[in-house]
């Protein structure tokens, strides 16, 4: 369910995707150097935007360095590195290893039971180190899960575990900041469940997996799962500009204002198909 | 109480960007982090709280999320439901689950009371079902200003956002993506906007 908070890459200036490219370069070494070789493959985009916004609201000292790495072997990247990478890594390894256990008991995906298996000395080192998000994290998805199993037709409450969830991992620090970040790390959450289930609403149909918005008695239920994105993302906009961010903001406003909308066209063009 | 544009060394009108920035340089200069072996190190701790201060009051001045409730000239004589008015003490001091729990188990659910319903599931993140009933309370009473305010509100920040996204997408983007812009923006209106343009 991630890779929701993305660039638009052809409105990015070539200095801002280089950017944008060496910190998500940076959180894949990391995962590599601070995990292992196979955790570099639940890399997300969600996560990159997490240290990209962090590092703009904190501008803690890069370490930047060219290197090649088994995805370009041609040509050396440019990897950037901070204090926050290493945070986003591990809570990247929580939550694709959470993501994991929850498809393997949703659907018996036997593809992930072995990913989860793989990643489970990653996850305990994660965890151990976070043991505070780690345990909050796995009450979210317990109550997400026990949502899901009554089958409930209430998309907010719903919506809202996801975002209480993702409200955890923005809160990086507890400081003058905790506010404002709990509620992008809450609004940014209730997007990516909400596109995540609108994009899955026919699929979900058909095989008769829990869709929260299939659930609803109303008749345009796509018409209304896009507006409540919608309606969400101005809430997250909203409160990201409150932030004092300067640094790398043309890259944060090119994912809040224009790359998030592609990924929901896209969901609508994909459906019109 | 000082002016928190002074205190940012800002004239008052400064835009956003200008705020931030300001802030920017002076936190930096009297973060206590940067201050630890400094002997005026309070001093300096006394000027960031001065700069948090200054920032989270022209931030929230205009566009406040943490409380999306007016409701600061509201009297309990005027409504007569002294239930409600302690509903409206509880919204004020975020306390939403107490007051959506009060809420609940009233039977008598009058404009009033559907727009209570609505300011706190707006608070507590849902949105979309805050928004219809603070929809119902507006229709039951359209007369009152406070509804409205509350509609227009959220209104504007929707209609803020679609202008920053449909400019941001008109900077060298193909006609195609300003077309799905404007549809997209066209479409937010209709749903939940549609209704709220009635009103005001």
């Amino acid at each position: 369910m991630f890779g929701y908070v993305t660039i638009n890459k052809m409105e990015l200036k070539f200095k801002e995707y280089y950017s944008y490219r060496g910190y998500y370069c940076g959180l894949c070494k990391c995962l590599k150097t601070e995990y292992s070789n196979l955790s570099r493959f639940t890399l997300n985009y969600d996560m990159t935007f997490l240290i990209l916004l962090l590092s703009s609201l904190y501008e803690p000292e890069n370490k930047s360095y060219n290197e090649r790495c088994m995805v370009h072997p041609t040509k050396k990247q440019l990897v950037i590195q901070n204090e926050i990478t290493e945070y986003a890594a591990s809570m990247n390894i929580m939550l694709s290893y959470y993501n994991m256990i929850d498809n393997w008991n949703d659907e018996r995906d036997v593809k992930s039971l072995a990913v989860c298996k793989a990643l489970e000395r990653n996850f305990k080192k994660a965890s151990l180190k976070y043991s505070e998000k780690a345990d909050k994290i796995k009450e979210r998805l317990q109550n997400i899960s026990k949502l899901e199993k009554e089958n409930t037709q209430d998309v907010d409450a719903v919506s809202n575990e996801f975002g209480h969830l993702m409200e955890e991992i923005f809160l990086y620090k507890r400081d003058e900041w905790e506010k404002i970040l709990r509620k992008v790390g809450f609004y940014a959450g209730k997007y990516i469940y909400f596109l995540d289930a609108y994009e899955d609403m026919e699929k979900d149909e058909k095989s008769g997996s829990y869709n929260p918005f299939n659930n609803l008695e109303i008749e345009d239920k796509k018409d209304y799962a896009r507006e409540l994105s919608m309606l969400n993302l101005s809430f997250l906009s909203n409160e990201i500009e409150k932030l004092p961010l300067e640094q790398d903001k043309g890259i944060i406003d090119n994912i809040i204002y224009s790359g998030i909308l592609n990924k929901i066209n896209n969901v609508d063009k994909e459906k019109i198909k | 109480m000082k002016d928190p544009y002074e205190v940012l060394g800002l004239s008052r009108g400064a835009s956003k960007d200008e705020v931030k920035s300001a802030y920017r340089k002076l936190a930096k200069k009297y973060h206590p982090d940067m201050n630890e072996n400094n002997p005026l190190k309070d001093l300096a701790e006394e000027k960031f709280k001065e700069i948090q201060w200054a920032y989270d009051e022209i931030m929230n001045g205009t566009a406040s999320s943490t409380n999306y409730s007016s409701g600061s000239s509201y009297s309990s004589g005027s409504y007569g439901s002294t239930n409600l008015f302690s509903v409206r003490q509880q919204i004020q001091t975020g306390r939403f689950q107490e007051a959506l729990r009060a809420l609940n188990s009233m039977t008598d659910r009058n404009a009033e009371w559907n727009y209570l319903m609505g300011v706190c599931y707006v608070n507590i993140g849902s949105m979309g079902q805050g928004m219809q009933f603070v929809q119902r309370a507006a229709n039951m009473d359209p007369a009152n200003t406070e509804y409205r305010n509350f509609l227009n509100q959220i209104l504007n920040m929707q209609r803020s956002y679609q202008q920053r996204a449909y400019s941001y997408g008109g900077r060298g983007s193909s006609s195609a993506d300003c077309c799905t812009q404007l549809i997209c923006a066209d479409c937010l209106c209709e749903c939940l906007g549609g209704d709220l343009i009635s009103c005001c």
